[in-house]
């Protein structure tokens, strides 16, 4: 749930990173993380277990400065993706604002990516919250794998099954690279603070 | 392709699937691999490929055990424990905060602190039965069931809850440990001598908020929309934290857990506490899977109560 300090013109408000394990969203906070050190005031938090996996959330305060007069904070956010932490993901989806989905293009994690989605739109219900209503940003991951022979998904199939009915925009990643993780952030914060100005009136 | 080409580039991709991290994957395209040279015998050197793949088969084996007998939660440091409370900390008020901020730390396994973190609360009277049966809870996660009972009988010896919510208190615990299979006949809560006259807890600050969050024992919901349309079903309570609570449904009663699915209105439900009756309405905020324990396999569904 954002905060809004219209005394000190200070809005905060909270992004998670979702999708199936291993699909690269602790990747992708590490590199935001790298890249956007300037904004970062505070280390990221990353709390993993055996084998480099998120076992709570991964953790990123930034801060994106003045936007027409209000200092803007985002917390930015990682769930674990493995489907027995579901009780942690809820907890960590607790409050928040907007979402960035990373789905992995493998075709081997087809289904993970599928059932993951699902498991986003029943957590964000049971938080009062719709998967068609809450900002949205779509992220087709690890498109470079298809250049080293490994079968990915095409973009149109993962469109047409991840997003033919949320309609979400979308970006292709390697977030391993760093491609496209910069304009996935950018048009999510662009969509969640757009979402905010219509709920808080932050920008009056 | 030929097979040569077909072997080297199943390698590699395994490769890059256990560089992933992606273990289960690897070992499945591994063993595709061993399918494949099992039957081509022609390979001058079949045996040799086979050992190889065996072996990358049994490292990957061992990482995913590694990996599964990971506990699912650890000790995390101090300031970490910290950061948990403030980041999943949403109420207003000072002594609410507290207690979410506790309520946080169990919920990430990180229950000796939640321990101190409600013991603290209790001995300064903040919603003291909501910390005592988080204690409870905190414990019996923790499978010390020989504390609870310990704590109990201290709780029962000092004046930090009125008689009637030290009944409370006693209830809960009996249920709780009633569900673990545990058989114990826990210490009677002593009435005091004069009629009508009940031991005032010392200092409950929050016992207005408090008494807000009432005990919810059952539910009865009747169903307006889907197959059970027109019928109502009782559920008994297993676990409330706040305004939610949490009922089990058995495996075999699919349909009724279908009807219960995240995200599902519940405008006509009947809520029973020790003490009222009342009609409210709820959303279903969570289903799981039960994972351990007599009700493994059952549906865990959380209920949050939004009205009163």
């Amino acid at each position: 749930m954002a905060v809004f300090n219209a005394k000190d013109r200070v809005i905060e408000c909270k992004l998670v990173f979702y999708g199936p394990g291993r699909g690269g969203k602790t990747t992708n906070l590490e590199y935001i993380f790298k890249a956007f050190n300037k904004h970062t005031s505070a280390e990221m938090v990353s709390i993993n277990t055996q084998g480099d996996r998120t076992l709570f959330f991964d953790f990123l305060p930034i801060g994106l400065g003045k936007i027409r007069g209000c200092d803007v904070k985002i917390q930015l956010y990682t769930v674990p993706g493995q489907p027995k932490y579901r009780s942690t993901r809820k907890m960590v989806l607790k409050g928040v604002d907007g979402v960035v989905f990373v789905a992995d293009s493998l075709e081997i994690q087809r289904k993970p990516n599928v059932e993951s989605l699902k498991d986003l739109a029943e957590n964000l219900a049971g938080e009062n919250k719709n998967v068609f209503k809450i900002p949205l940003v779509m992220q087709f991951n690890k498109r470079d794998l298809g250049d080293q022979g490994i079968p990915v998904m095409p973009e149109d199939l993962m469109n047409r099954e991840l997003n033919s009915k949320l309609k979400a925009p979308y970006h292709l990643a390697s977030a391993l690279k760093g491609t496209g993780v910069g304009a996935t952030l950018k048009e999510a914060l662009l969509l969640t603070l757009r979402h905010l100005q219509q709920e808080l009136q932050w920008t009056k | 392709m030929s097979e040569k080409q077909h072997i080297k580039r199943a390698l590699k991709e395994a490769e890059i699937y256990q560089a992933q991290g992606l273990l289960e994957e690897a070992k499945g395209k591994y063993e595709e691999l061993l399918k494949f040279i099992g039957e081509s015998q022609h390979f001058s050197n079949h045996e040799k490929l086979i050992g190889a793949v065996e072996g990358k088969i049994q490292v990957l084996d061992e990482a995913l055990s590694k990996i599964e007998g990971t506990p699912v939660t650890l000790e995390l440091s101090h300031n970490v424990q910290d950061l948990i409370k403030n980041l999943f900390t949403f109420s207003q008020t000072e002594e609410a905060a507290a207690m979410e901020g506790a309520v946080a730390l169990a919920k990430f396994g990180q229950f000796e602190r939640a321990l101190d973190e409600f013991r603290s609360l209790l001995d300064q009277g903040v919603m003291p039965v909501m910390a005592a049966k988080n204690i409870v809870r905190c414990y019996l996660s923790m499978n010390e069931t020989n504390a609870v009972l310990g704590e109990f009988e201290q709780w029962l010896s000092r004046e930090l809850f009125s008689t009637e919510d030290l009944q409370d208190v006693r209830t809960f615990i009996q249920g709780a440990l009633e569900r673990q299979g545990v058989e114990v006949k826990l210490p009677v809560v002593a009435v005091p001598k004069q009629v009508g006259v009940q031991v005032k807890a010392k200092k409950n600050k929050n016992k207005k908020e408090e008494d807000l969050l009432l005990d919810i024992s059952g539910v009865s919901i009747r169903f307006d929309i889907g197959p059970l349309k027109g019928q109502t079903v009782d559920f008994d309570v297993d676990f409330q934290s706040a305004n939610t609570v949490s009922i089990v449904i058995s495996v075999d009663q699919r349909e009724l857990a279908e009807s219960l699915a995240p995200g599902t209105r519940l405008p006509d439900m009947q809520c029973y506490s020790p003490i009222t009756v009342f009609r409210s309405h709820g959303i279903v905020s969570g289903k799981a899977t039960v994972k351990q324990g007599p009700r493994k396999g059952d549906y865990m569904v959380d209920i949050k109560i939004e009205g009163d």
